[in-house]
């Protein structure tokens, strides 16, 4: 009973929180019959092209970066492969729009203010999903599918016939994922003054206050979103021959480099890492003058805000995730709606949050910091749920099965058995929502109340009238913060032993 | 010399000695069995001969060449000694239908378009697999245990090796299985080795056994010779059992 109660409640809270208002965002546009002609424009079609083809360059650079990097780290004898792969994760850490303003701060003899830029940005940006999309599906192909085509052909054929087919599906899955975020991403195309969809309604709400225009704007990316979301369902998801467990067989390694692709391999690898992470961190680091000091007067009440707000966002998405993942794991319908917030732009997160609790009965949220928590919630609980899943996939049905049978009641077993087993897939969710609520700036930005700033809301700010050494120094905390908890987690001798379980070092 | 000839062979995977120091000849036509409990090196030892794995040491010879010689610095690729491998989980790979697995082999051994057609309705005739354009997932255990079998000798190989090929199939399927294979070795004039951990199985079919324990053979002969005088405590157990189907998972 009391299982079925929460259950009901669960699903209860995120359809009320997390889908109740972009449904009643779709619901508000029926009045704009004016404004809706307005969709078809033809500036708005043309930035409707420009997001899509961004996020599809951007997912086909990921995709080739990430795919040749599993590659390389799953099959070969490359030199401090494990050094390699972890630096090749960091760019996944560092929020994109950091590395945009590295690139800004850079003496270019050129204009980087054109949407190449931004495919080369969220391209080297989430590469590293793909990478570890691809090198989990590697790991988890059986060997013998491999064999039964190695008697017949050499091991590079054999990658190519064999094991690239079979995890085509999975490279599709990491680029849809790309696609989507890259759709959804606001800072790196607002400071590269490029119009997407996302940050052409986050100016029209926040800097025209055009609100018809800004919710019109909105709903082909919704519509967008669902058809995303339906076509990974139904197409891509289908397609996935092969089943990723949490933690990994050992690494195949197979393909001896000869010394040209040895040192070719070498050279993209230096390459991929000198401009996602090398050069970007580098620039901030010069262009600070080791202002930490300074920026800290500055901005010490926004990192204590974002430090604050993330851990206490963190803590409520993991809970909640938790028994989302519990309950919904193998449901395809809910599956679709989890995984919903992850196709919509933050922007349009944050305007449906405004419209739909910007009420009289609702004041008492409105204009609070838990504004920001419920957009922290919408966006990153897909990404906790889908995180805690695999953990889940592991623990067998029977295991709690056999603790009810002898008697305890569903608490009990949740206390004594399943969060004890949960523990390790907890503890890698609560950091990935603590990362991505640490990193958060659109939505953020839309629903902070009067006088509260996050860090990346105050670099924002400081992005019009601030010193490009405070600029530099506050983006190097952000980047601290994120990596500070990740290194902890790696240096801890037992949680690097199980992160390598999950990730695929030796 | 057999078809077959391996030479005190070692294989260690990190502080695990897999295969100690193994040696065995096989003839060809034979149909050798190799018993032994779980974990005792079987599938290793196939494995080793496909060259799959490399041995740590010794020597082996398929059709008098040699494939691997640690002295002598020989190894010959998996793909170039013609060997038929069935796994144990049939390895059938998802992405591709009947045809198209049957398709690729005739491919790897640079068989012309226009004759894979004929080559693959006659092995489709040969094992009685109608699905042609059905992916493995859409198959019953029956025939993804024949388009197995298919695929291994639709290369012309003159070495069938199964692995643990009876474990996946009921007992209806097991006698069909064993009819189906003895018929096979004859039509083909293979020389089959198959190892599994259910003895019962391969005493009715082979007409040699040789019983691994530790990584080594420790006897070989003909079933009911062995049978009759058995010197390993593995035979004892199944002679006790009247060669009755019984796992011997220790």
């Amino acid at each position: 009973m009391i299982k079925k109660i929460i259950q009901i409640c669960t699903i209860l809270i995120f359809l009320a929180v997390a889908i109740l208002p972009f449904l009643r965002q779709i619901g508000l546009v029926i009045p704009f019959d004016k404004e809706f002609v307005s969709l078809f424009d033809q500036r708005v079609v043309l930035i409707f092209t420009r997001t899509i083809l961004i996020a599809l360059g951007a997912a086909t650079l990921a995709m080739v970066i990430g795919t040749l990097l599993a590659f390389l780290f799953e099959y070969t004898n490359l030199p401090f492969k494990n050094f390699f792969q972890t630096l090749s994760f960091l760019p996944l850490l560092i929020p994109p729009y950091i590395v945009t303003i590295s690139w800004i701060q850079f003496s270019f003899p050129f204009s980087i203010y054109n949407p190449g830029t931004v495919i080369f940005i969220l391209g080297l940006a989430f590469y590293p999903l793909v990478t570890f999309i691809v090198k989990m599906a590697l790991r988890n192909i059986s060997r013998n599918l491999e064999d039964s085509a190695r008697i017949l052909y050499p091991l590079k054929k054999v990658l190519r016939k064999i094991t690239l087919p079979l995890v085509f599906p999975h490279i599709l899955m990491a680029g849809f994922f790309v696609f989507v975020l890259s759709i959804s991403e606001y800072g790196v195309p607002a400071f590269l003054r490029v119009n997407t969809l996302s940050a052409e309604i986050f100016f029209q709400f926040a800097t025209f206050y055009n609100v018809e225009s800004a919710i019109i704007l909105s709903i082909p990316a919704i519509f967008l979103a669902i058809l995303l979301i339906l076509f990974y369902n139904f197409w891509v998801k289908k397609r996935c021959y092969i089943t990723i467990s949490t933690f990994l067989k050992k690494n195949k390694e197979g393909l001896k480099l000869q010394k040209k692709s040895l040192i070719f391999s070498l050279f993209f690898i230096l390459a991929v890492l000198l401009f996602s992470i090398i050069i970007p961190l580098f620039v901030l680091f010069k262009e600070s003058k080791l202002n930490f000091v300074g920026a800290f007067e500055i901005a010490g009440n926004s990192i204590l805000n974002s430090l604050w707000l993330a851990v206490l966002g963190t803590t409520i998405i993991t809970t909640f995730s938790f028994f989302l993942a519990y309950f919904f794991q193998k449901s395809k319908h809910m599956d679709i709606l989890i995984l919903l917030p992850i196709a919509i732009p933050a922007s349009i997160v944050g305007i449906s949050l405004i419209l739909f609790w910007n009420t009289k009965t609702t004041q008492f949220l409105y204009g609070t910091f838990w504004m920001i928590i419920i957009g922290y919630f919408i966006r990153f609980a897909p990404f906790s749920t889908k995180t805690l899943s695999p953990f889940f996939n592991q623990i067998h049905s029977s295991v709690e099965e056999s603790a009810r049978i002898a008697g305890a009641s569903f608490l009990q077993t949740l206390k004594k058995i399943t969060i004890p087993l949960m523990k390790p897939g907890v503890i890698v969710a609560w950091f990935v929502g603590f990362i991505l609520c640490l990193g958060e700036l659109a939505a953020t930005l839309l629903l902070s109340p009067p006088g509260f700033q996050t860090l990346p809301h105050r670099i924002e700010n400081l992005m019009h009238y601030g010193a490009p050494e405070t600029i530099s120094s506050l983006s190097l905390i952000l980047v601290f913060l994120i990596l500070f908890p990740v290194g902890i987690l790696l240096i801890s001798k037992k949680s690097s032993k199980f992160l390598n379980n999950i990730y695929g070092n030796n | 010399m057999g078809i077959i000839e391996i030479k005190n062979i070692d294989k260690s995977f990190g502080k695990n000695k897999v295969i100690n120091n193994l040696s065995l000849l096989i003839e060809k036509g034979d149909f050798f069995g190799i018993v032994g409990s779980s974990g005792c090196g079987k599938t290793t030892l196939l494995r080793l001969i496909t060259g799959l794995e490399i041995p740590d040491k010794g020597e082996i010879f398929i059709k008098e060449n040699c494939v691997f010689s640690k002295e002598k610095r020989v190894f010959v690729e998996p793909e170039k000694r013609n060997i038929g491998f069935v796994f144990q989980d049939l390895a059938l790979w998802p992405h591709l239908d009947v045809k198209e697995h049957l398709e690729f082999v005739l491919e790897a051994k640079k068989i012309p378009k226009k004759e894979r057609e004929i080559k693959i309705n006659e092995i489709l005739r040969i094992v009685q697999l109608e699905k042609i354009n059905s992916f493995p997932q859409e198959l019953s255990g029956g025939e993804k245990q024949r388009l197995a079998i298919a695929r291994a000798l639709i290369q012309g190989t003159e070495i069938l090796l199964l692995d643990e090929a009876f474990s996946n199939l009921d007992q209806i399927l097991r006698n069909d299985f064993k009819r189906d294979l003895l018929f096979l070795k004859e039509r083909f004039n293979l020389t089959v080795i198959c190892v599994d951990h259910n003895a019962g199985e391969l005493f009715r079919i082979v007409n040699k056994i040789g019983v691994m324990e530790k990584g080594g053979i420790i006897e070989q002969g003909r079933p009911k010779e062995l049978l009759q005088n058995p010197q390993s405590e593995f035979l004892r157990k199944i002679k006790l059992n009247g060669t009755k189907s019984c796992s011997m998972n220790n």
